[in-house]
């Protein structure tokens, strides 16, 4: 791989990804913990329809500002991911998982705006809305941020293999960090489980199924953007003078 | 079939250790029919299922798991998660 | 491999980790997380307790035990073999594995015996909270057996190489550690769901 002595903008722009990894943290501390009521759950999925769209009128403005501060965090979700796929690729000679890692952090990106926009939805037009619409609207939104771990457990798994694979010296992270990512696709599992439950531990408001999958997931963006730094200031294993081999 | 090398140590740990695990089911097997069947002894049998669960747990981790031979930060957080769980759950059952 | 039986026979206040730090990161987690279902379990078991109890004693003890002993007998031949590794890496070491991968099947085997009994007698993960934990909880547990399973094939075909170096070496115990773990998860959850 190239060194990256000459390369400032490398080391600016992998900073910058890092950086935008712990805004997004920071965001969603904002707009889904404090004012969003995504976790804790403000809603439980076992309350009838009235009980959402009473809860919703009632911090509507609340929930609309925790939308916005939502959406801002979970776009950063692509800049963290890139930033993985540019190291990852830097130790590739013929790029594969860097490729595939891209399609899966877009797709995390793309999921991740869904659910901030579902959640503002929800809160839009209470007065105009069915109750039922109000808690589709709520189910949508956690459906996308849990149901959808295929994409976001598979993102894990696409980051560790080619740390594992790679060759002693030359992989793009510490192996460490390869274990966190496949511990975090096993704890996003149980985040399949909302759809045969609407009550108790495994619902969308439950402690295995929701608090599980978000503390492993929002645990995940710090350690991979002190991962990114670390790439940074190359403090991953590839040795640092070794040129371009072909 | 094997385990005539004694002169390798670790083998013959992983023997003992074995012998400990599965008898120890047994004891929290006895201990189950204890505490399903009520009456008296019943606290104290709930308390020695888990109890005895988590020796299991921790001879598992110490021979199998090698922690005997590990850097002392690695054995106590171990160590510390065996206890602290296995507490925890005994206050929660019993309390 | 002389090298690492010296290491071990040397007793050094630092230790060494077995496999490497990553696994034990991974093994921490789990732990944690598993810690969480026990909590679940020992609560329903106060919150529950006539359920949970009249529901406990519809599972055949016997079915939990001979699960635990065949982990724990696969954890006994992970362990041999690791140790045969290395000191006597030639001597067929491979078949500890294979004895090891046995017991991991049979207790996929029983495990599905039991669910299949009782989902055919009109038990299933909605039938109460006691055996939406049990099947959840012992499902979870079934996916790590699954993936240990795997893992120790990795081990296996690893112990086949003709010279077991450091990285070897690694591998095989990170893969054991990982073993070990799915087995002392099993421990817990029988106490908490059979026991209780």
């Amino acid at each position: 791989m190239k060194s990256i002595e000459n390369d400032p903008l490398f080391t600016r722009a992998m900073v910058f990804c890092a950086w935008t990894g712990f805004a997004c943290v920071v965001f969603f501390i904002i707009g889904g913990v404090i004012l969003g009521g995504m976790l804790p759950p403000l809603f439980n999925s076992a309350e009838p329809a009235a009980e959402f769209a009473r809860k919703v009128s009632e911090n509507a403005f609340s929930l609309r500002l925790g939308s916005a501060f939502m959406v801002l965090s979970f776009a950063l979700f692509g800049t963290v991911g890139a930033g993985i796929a540019a190291q990852t690729r830097r130790v590739e000679i013929n790029p594969v998982f860097s490729i595939v890692q891209t399609v899966f952090g877009a797709g995390g990106m793309t999921i991740g705006v869904l659910v901030a926009f579902a959640w503002g939805l929800a809160a839009f037009r209470p007065e105009l809305y069915e109750p039922s619409i109000i808690v589709t609207w709520i189910d949508y939104a956690y459906f996308l941020a849990l149901f959808s771990v295929p994409l976001f457990g598979g993102w894990c798994v696409v980051i560790a293999l080619p740390i594992l694979w790679s060759e002693e010296g030359s992989e793009p992270f510490p192996r460490w960090v390869a274990y966190v990512n496949l511990w975090a696709a096993l704890l996003y599992a149980p985040g399949l489980l909302i759809i045969f439950f609407k009550d108790g531990p495994f619902s969308w408001h439950g402690i295995v199924a929701l608090w599980i999958p978000y503390l492993a997931y929002f645990g995940w963006i710090m350690i991979m953007s002190f991962a990114l730094l670390g790439a940074a200031r190359q403090q991953g294993t590839e040795p640092s003078l070794r040129t371009e081999s072909a | 079939m094997m385990m005539r090398e004694k002169n390798s140590v670790c083998a013959s740990g992983a023997n003992i250790a074995w012998f400990i695990l599965v008898v120890a089911t047994g004891i929290g097997w006895w201990l189950g029919h204890a505490s399903q069947s009520g009456g008296q002894g019943e606290r104290l049998a709930t308390a020695g299922v888990i109890i005895v669960a988590f020796i299991k747990v921790w001879i598992v981790g110490f021979q199998f798991m090698e922690l005997r031979h590990a850097p002392r930060w690695l054995r106590l957080g171990y160590d510390a998660w065996t206890v602290v769980i296995c507490a925890t759950l005994v206050i929660i059952c019993l309390g | 491999m002389p090298e690492f039986s010296t290491t071990r026979e040397v007793k050094t206040a630092k230790g060494r980790v077995p496999g490497e730090v990553g696994i034990w990161l991974f093994v921490a987690g789990d732990l944690v997380v598993f810690a969480v279902f026990f909590i679940v379990i020992a609560l329903g078991h106060v919150d529950q307790a006539e359920v949970f109890a009249r529901s406990r004693a519809s599972l055949d003890m016997w079915v939990g035990v001979l699960n635990t002993l065949l982990l724990l007998t696969g954890s006994w031949f992970v362990a041999v073999g690791v140790e045969k590794c290395r000191t006597n890496p030639s001597s067929g070491v491979s078949r500890y594995f294979t004895l090891a991968i046995l017991c991991g099947l049979g207790f996929v085997a029983n495990k599905s015996f039991e669910w299949g009994g009782k989902i055919s007698s009109g038990i299933n993960p909605a039938t109460n909270d006691f055996f939406m934990l049990f099947f959840i909880f012992t499902g979870i547990h079934l996916l790590h057996v699954l993936v240990g399973i795997v893992v120790v094939l990795l081990i296996r075909n690893t112990s086949r190489r003709p010279a077991l170096g450091k990285r070897e070496m690694q591998t095989i115990e990170s893969g054991a550690t990982f073993w070990h773990l799915v087995d002392l998860l099993w421990i817990a959850l029988f106490a908490l769901l059979y026991l209780l």
